[in-house]
């Protein structure tokens, strides 16, 4: 019966590192994302702004 | 033979600028007589069987007591902004790293001699009549970390947080040459016959032909900015 | 527009390889005769160690061609295959004392093969450390310099802790698993889907990797333009 707790901890582990890594991976595409964003809203204002006149 | 005379011109240098100060050499060598008076009290009086944990602790002691002067290396030359004219040198990047494995070389030996002597008086040991094939082995273990070591002194000194990343470098990479270097030792003290150390001195001749392969091969990369 | 095709095809097959390899640990393959259930761990672990010994290998080959054409392309791909590698030596370096505990009683021992796990993913944390702390204009030489030293470092500490071992008792002789057929499939399946699923985590973080390289440079060339 211990066997099938120690199986059941090493696989949850294993799944649970993977599953952290893949979440830190999108975590920092999500943060690239907001800096493309917020680079290109700011061209957009640059744009307008010359624009106007 | 330019070179070597080039090569000791760095050196000669680096020995100079010491002997000035001598801070270095002596923190080294304060800090390896701490280090074993404090194995001494963790140990205690009665430790069963001497022989067996003292290569552990005189290797341990000459590897924390070497990473003091490792750092110094390049660190030093980085500090001062001398390390642009270092390069200046008519020297190629692989005859200043090798100026400055001589130079750690000897700063180290220095301080595990010192070591060494403290070493026989605080454990009561006697090492006269192995007194040369440990020589060979300390000899061999001390190239193997200064090879190592300037090359990570290099390394870190392009670093912001310089020892803290020096210690974690070179830690497991010297792991090879620790264990070989004890397991020696410890055969040598056990009295066993000096045929037995082949291997060991095998591992240790290899790891420093190796490291020292791949510093000739790479050097001049870690200096380039 | 058929890159693109192949690509979801390439994941959509990693996924079902997956939860192939899942049915047929749990359910295809037989219970071992003398570890009993535990032993299942061995197809979680043993292609973990492949995989992580081979993310470190690619490191190794990139970080030379690196040095040899200076292109930033194989710093990436020398970077990202290290911080893979890493996660799948956790993985072996988690799920090994795991299953050593109900087989040998023990959760550690110094065996030659665990010991050489447990340094290189030393020093390959060591390789991911200084990559974040070195100056940004000698990142890709030293931390390709450090790749290297940290895979010729393999062969030699393994040599040295056989040397050592020899004079501490021997728990383990050696694994002595009889493989059947069903256990030879389920591996070799496993294997495959792990191998898979490797591969598209490599290539997605440096896909990663590059989009934040070239982030920053769009953002670097921003504020030049703007800052005057």
């Amino acid at each position: 019966m211990t066997g099938t707790l120690y199986l059941f901890s090493g696989f949850s582990i294993t799944w649970i590192i993977l599953f952290i890594y893949l979440f830190s991976m999108v975590k920092r595409q999500k943060s690239l994302e907001i800096q493309i964003e917020k680079i290109s809203s700011k061209l957009e204002k640059v744009q307008n702004s010359q624009a106007l006149p | 033979m330019i070179f070597i005379r080039k090569l000791w011109a760095i050196v000669w240098k680096d020995l100079l600028s010491e002997l000035r100060t001598k801070e270095m050499i002596l923190s080294m060598c304060l800090f390896s007589f701490l280090v074993l008076i404090i194995f001494s009290f963790a140990l205690g009086t009665e430790v069963m069987d001497l022989k067996t944990i003292v290569p552990g602790i005189l290797w341990v002691v000459f590897i924390f007591s070497g990473l003091m002067g490792l750092g110094r290396a390049f660190g030093a030359e980085r500090d001062k902004g001398t390390l642009s004219g270092l390069l200046l040198c008519p020297l190629s990047p692989w005859g200043i790293y090798l100026a400055k494995v001589v130079g750690t070389f000897i700063f180290t030996a220095i301080m595990e001699i010192f070591t060494l002597s403290i070493f026989i008086i605080l454990f009561n040991l006697n090492l006269l009549p192995v007194l040369l094939p440990i020589g060979l082995i300390i000899f061999l273990g001390t190239l193997g970390f200064s090879a190592i070591g300037t090359l990570f002194s290099a390394m870190s000194a392009a670093t912001k947080s310089r020892d803290t990343i020096l210690s974690i470098l070179v830690f497991p990479i010297t792991v090879p040459m620790l264990i070989a270097a004890v397991k020696a030792t410890e055969t040598i003290l056990a009295g066993k016959a000096v045929a037995e150390v082949y291997p060991s001195l095998k591992i240790l001749i290899a790891f420093d032909l190796i490291y020292l392969l791949i510093a000739y091969l790479t050097f001049t990369f870690i200096i380039e900015e | 527009m058929t890159k693109r095709i192949f690509e979801i095809a390439f994941e959509v097959v990693t996924f079902l390889l997956m939860f192939a390899a899942i049915y047929a640990i749990f359910i295809y393959a037989p219970i071992e005769k003398t570890m009993g259930i535990v032993q299942k761990i061995f197809y979680l672990h043993v292609p973990a160690a492949f995989l992580a010994f081979s993310a470190f290998f690619i490191t190794f080959l990139a970080s030379i061609v690196y040095l040899y054409k200076k292109d930033q392309k194989w710093d990436v791909i020398a970077y990202c295959s290290a911080e893979v590698g890493v996660l799948f030596c956790t993985i072996v370096l988690i799920t090994g004392p795991i299953w050593a505990k109900p087989v040998w009683n023990v959760w550690w021992t110094w065996d030659p093969r665990l010991t050489t796990t447990l340094i290189l993913w030393f020093i390959y944390l060591a390789y991911l450390m200084l990559r974040g702390v070195v100056r940004e204009n000698q990142r890709a030489n030293l931390s390709a310099v450090f790749g290297i030293i940290g895979f010729a470092n393999v062969p030699i500490t393994f040599f040295a802790i056989r040397l050592w071992r020899t004079i501490h008792p021997v728990i383990i002789t050696s694994e002595g698993i009889n493989i059947s057929k069903p256990m030879k499939y389920t591996l070799l399946l496993t294997f495959c889907a792990f191998f898979l699923f490797f591969l598209s985590l490599l290539k997605n973080r440096i896909k990663l990797e590059r989009l934040k390289i070239n982030t920053e440079n769009v953002k670097a060339v921003y504020e030049e333009i703007f800052s005057s």
